[in-house]
């Protein structure tokens, strides 16, 4: 199947610095390799190690004050040395790109349709049609297949995370570029769309010879795909692995992560009864809309100092019950009782006393951090605002969240703009805590990160769990990753729990996954009566 | 909420507006020291019971809240009153002055957001080198000049060039020339105010481009889009220019709310027979009603202005629709 010897692409010492040689660390340090044609090759690392970076880079698209080095050669091209017409003329057809954290990566202005047609437009003379037909077939490849004309339409907030990543590797690979460089190309999708998109490039691979660069934390993603695995640390390439030897199956699940029974269980610190929830669509001088049910009569229950995973796929309403239990949504129906109090229909200054008890994490943190703030500014910003402590206390508890978290102590006055996706992932988790929240609702917080930093963080949260009745709602289409995680697994489809109960195993074959979810789930009458 | 319903709601929030406006301004003059006939008091030659017969003819006798409604059912009569000064009913006095701002601001207007525009997109995109360096100083620099030594520099420009004439907005005698040659002469005089108005609102829209366009173009979407090898027109305009939009759409909201009182400084300085004038004389001889006139002209541009951006977002940004 590979032609050795055929190298798409040789990348040789590149370095790439920011400011001043002498005092700062390379983000990229000597880093040397090669993709062949027709190969898929993976990288991995713990966030902040410069896997992000190689892909600007390949792209031509690091910031201006990036100093680079060495040698990249696309083809026989020195990809340094094209001229800014050249390189915008590969972008996007000879070399795609999927970037991760997609309500980002589109702009909100242009429907979604529009910005996949603006890939081929950029790239080829084709008419309006041609376009459109060439956009809708890419769309099909990455499974967008129903309703893909209302999709077409759609601008991306009317869509879910997943639909967005698609959209993103539609965009990627709508011109048939050579080689497609994927940064976490999956981190947003439920795992049976998730297989769909690595059997989709496994496909693109073999059928039309496309060359993957796929960028991942996830060892599963890699081991399934990749034929090597460069392993990245601190801003070098410290080890190159076949895949298929096992280093898909270590990881979080590896790590037992002990829980505790406390005494106060069997107390519901939130719960939403009878809750609907429906979304309008509406065009511009169109009288047209159609309404989306976002929730179809919600039940859940969350105990204090437990962990609940919140399971589905989609588009199936999970972050709408996020936003309702953190008060930031009302509900058309139902009741959202926080701690025996009914928020349900507080508003403003009333519901003031509740915000602080629940807290959200979302998968984009960098939309929701100040790039201007420093790390210790976002961590004690909350506490200023609650008037929690002395400003040395508070810079105390601050210090102490951050390194709980497993940021360095050097870091403190860096800002939020220098610190990679996971890493800000961990700083927005740090601020969540600080306010000594009693609901922490994680809403695919983990899926940027790497395993070292879930483990670190999920440790964290566990003890957290333990000394101070910390519950815990954790979304997450990752049911492998909950297993693990959360006792207790809900499942959620078309804007209701379907299923609820205790996971039976502890790992779950890759066979199963594939299935719907509840086969894995024991019913809750058993387990009560086990 | 619909369109409609969503333009009704802000059409009456705007009524009401106009409403405050103007019992607030009729309450400043009210407070401040002085009226109309105050002048006449110093002529030896005029007694004081002929001055208490002018101000019971006109009314400015009776209490405040009395004149105030008065003054109402005058705007709703559609005269707005009568000016003391000029002795005729304010409303064609403001339209024929208002028209005179208006032929200046408008092409003003354009002009500057024809310049603002891609000259914003541009330097942002060529941020830090020379070009944009020069740029930003220029902005300074213009934004330092007080308007009226703008004014003063145009007027300057008249004399030593020739080219111009300097102030009025006719050639003596051409105003009841009714031919083409009425247009010519009026473009001729309205050159050097233009380039004055222009001047002085160009810089601060300027940068707000500048600033929302580098905001933008470091945005993920459009590293993105550049990252497909999205590029030239098509990046400029529909992803650099429709991320930095929507600060944009408001601003230009605002410049609609400015149009009568942008060039008020420049009219005076330029001898413009616009509002700018009318407004300061009027102030001066505590003409209440011409006052009160301009200031709800001034607000209903206001209203109409946010109005006209909130319409925009609406169209533009479809996060806003849904």
């Amino acid at each position: 199947m590979h032609r050795c010897g055929v190298s798409a692409l040789t990348v040789s010492n590149l370095s790439v610095r920011y400011g001043i040689e002498s005092t700062t660390r390379p983000v990229l340090d000597d880093v040397t390799f090669s993709i062949e044609a027709n190969e898929i090759v993976g990288v991995s690392g713990p966030s902040g190690s410069g896997k992000t970076t190689v892909a600007l880079a390949l792209l031509g698209l690091l910031p201006a004050d990036a100093r680079v080095s060495g040698t990249m050669a696309f083809h026989g091209r020195d990809l340094r040395a094209l001229d800014e017409r050249a390189r915008d003329a590969m972008r996007g057809a000879e070399m795609g790109i999927v970037f991760q954290e997609s309500a980002l990566a589109l702009t909100p202005m242009l429907t979604v349709g529009a910005q996949i047609g603006d890939v081929v437009r950029a790239h080829t003379r084709c008419d309006r049609h041609q376009v459109r037909e060439r956009v809708l077939t890419a769309m099909y490849d990455v499974g967008l297949s129903d309703n893909a004309a209302r999709i077409y339409d759609a601008y991306p907030h009317e869509l879910s995370g997943g639909q967005r990543q698609r959209i993103l590797i539609a965009q990627a690979i709508v011109c048939r570029p050579s080689l497609v460089v994927a940064d976490e190309p999956t981190a947003s999708l439920d795992a049976t769309v998730r297989d769909e998109i690595l059997r989709l490039i496994r496909r693109l691979n073999e059928q039309h010879g496309t060359a993957f660069l796929i960028i991942s934390h996830s060892a599963e993603v890699l081991d399934r795909t990749a034929r090597r695995i460069l392993v990245m640390n601190r801003g070098r390439i410290v080890d190159t692995i076949g895949a298929g030897h096992g280093i898909g199956q270590d990881g979080y699940v590896a790590r037992s992560l002990s829980r505790s029974v406390s005494a106060s269980r069997h107390v519901p610190i939130a719960e939403i009864t009878g809750a609907t929830k429906s979304y309008r669509q509406r065009r511009l001088f169109s009288r047209s809309q159609y309404e989306v049910e976002a929730l179809r009569g919600l039940e859940l229950r969350i105990e204090r100092g437990t962990t609940l995973g919140l399971v589905g796929p989609s588009g199936c309403g999970k972050s709408t019950v996020a936003r309702c239990l953190a008060g930031m949504e009302s509900l058309d129906a139902g009741k959202v009782l926080l701690d025996g109090h009914d928020i349900t229909s507080l508003r403003g200054r009333a519901l003031l006393p509740y915000r602080n008890q629940v807290q959200l994490i979302f998968q984009d943190s960098a939309a929701a951090l100040n790039p201007r703030f420093t790390a210790l500014d976002i961590v004690t910003e909350p506490m200023v605002i609650q008037r929690d402590g002395t400003p040395h206390e508070q810079r105390h508890r601050a210090i102490e969240l951050l390194s709980q978290v497993g940021l360095a102590a050097d870091r403190l006055e860096s800002r939020a703009g220098e610190f990679s996706g996971g890493e800000r992932q961990r700083l927005a988790i740090a601020r969540a805590l600080a306010v000594r929240p009693r609901l922490l609702i994680l809403d695919e917080a983990f899926s940027g990160l790497d395993l070292e930093t879930r483990w670190l963080i999920t440790t964290l949260l566990m003890t957290l769990q333990r000394e101070q009745g910390l519950a815990l709602l954790c979304i997450s289409h990752d049911l492998e990753f909950l297993a693990e995680f959360a006792p207790e697994i809900a499942v959620m489809r078309n804007g209701a729990i379907v299923e609820q109960g205790t996971m039976v195993r502890r790992f779950v074959p890759e066979t199963v996954l594939d299935q719907p979810a509840e086969l894995l789930i024991q019913q809750d009458s058993e387990q009560a009566v086990a | 909420m619909s369109a409609l319903r969503f333009v009704l709601r802000r059409l009456a929030y705007g009524g009401l507006i106009t409403l405050g406006v103007s019992a607030l301004t009729f309450a400043m003059l009210e407070l401040a020291p002085g009226e109309f006939f105050d002048d006449l008091k110093l002529d030896a030659t005029v007694g004081t019971h002929t001055v208490e017969t002018l101000r019971q003819e006109h009314g400015l006798t009776a209490s405040a809240p009395v004149r105030y409604a008065e003054w109402l059912s005058a705007v709703v009569r559609g005269d707005f009153g009568l000016s003391l000064a000029h002795d005729t009913p304010v409303a064609p006095l403001l339209w024929e002055r208002m028209r005179n701002t208006l032929v200046l601001t408008v092409p003003a207007l354009f002009i500057t957001w024809f310049i603002a525009l891609p000259l914003g997109l541009w330097t942002a995109r060529v941020r830090g080198r020379i070009v944009d360096r020069l740029c930003s100083g220029a902005t300074s620099a213009l934004l330092a000049l007080p308007d009226l030594l703008i004014g003063l520099l145009m007027l300057l420009v008249a004399l030593k060039s020739g080219l111009f004439p300097a102030g009025g907005m006719f050639s003596p005698g051409a105003a009841d020339d009714e031919s083409a040659g009425r247009i010519g002469d009026l473009a001729m005089h309205a050159v050097l105010p233009l380039c004055a108005v222009v001047l002085s609102t160009l810089p601060a829209i300027l940068r707000h481009v500048r600033a929302s366009a580098i905001d933008a173009r470091q945005s993920p979407a459009v590293r993105a889009a550049r990252g497909h090898g999205i590029r030239g027109w098509r990046l400029n305009l529909r992803y650099v220019l429709t991320i930095a939009a929507n600060p944009l759409i408001s601003l230009a909201g605002l410049s609609i709310a400015s149009l009568l009182s942008a060039s008020l400084l420049i009219e005076v300085v330029m001898s413009w027979p616009g509002l700018g004038p009318l407004l300061v004389d009027a102030l001066l001889s505590r003409d209440v009603h011409v006052v009160l006139g301009a200031t709800m002209l001034a607000t209903v541009f206001l209203v109409a202005g946010n109005l006209v951006a909130d319409l925009a977002l609406y169209a533009a940004d479809p996060r806003i629709r849904a």
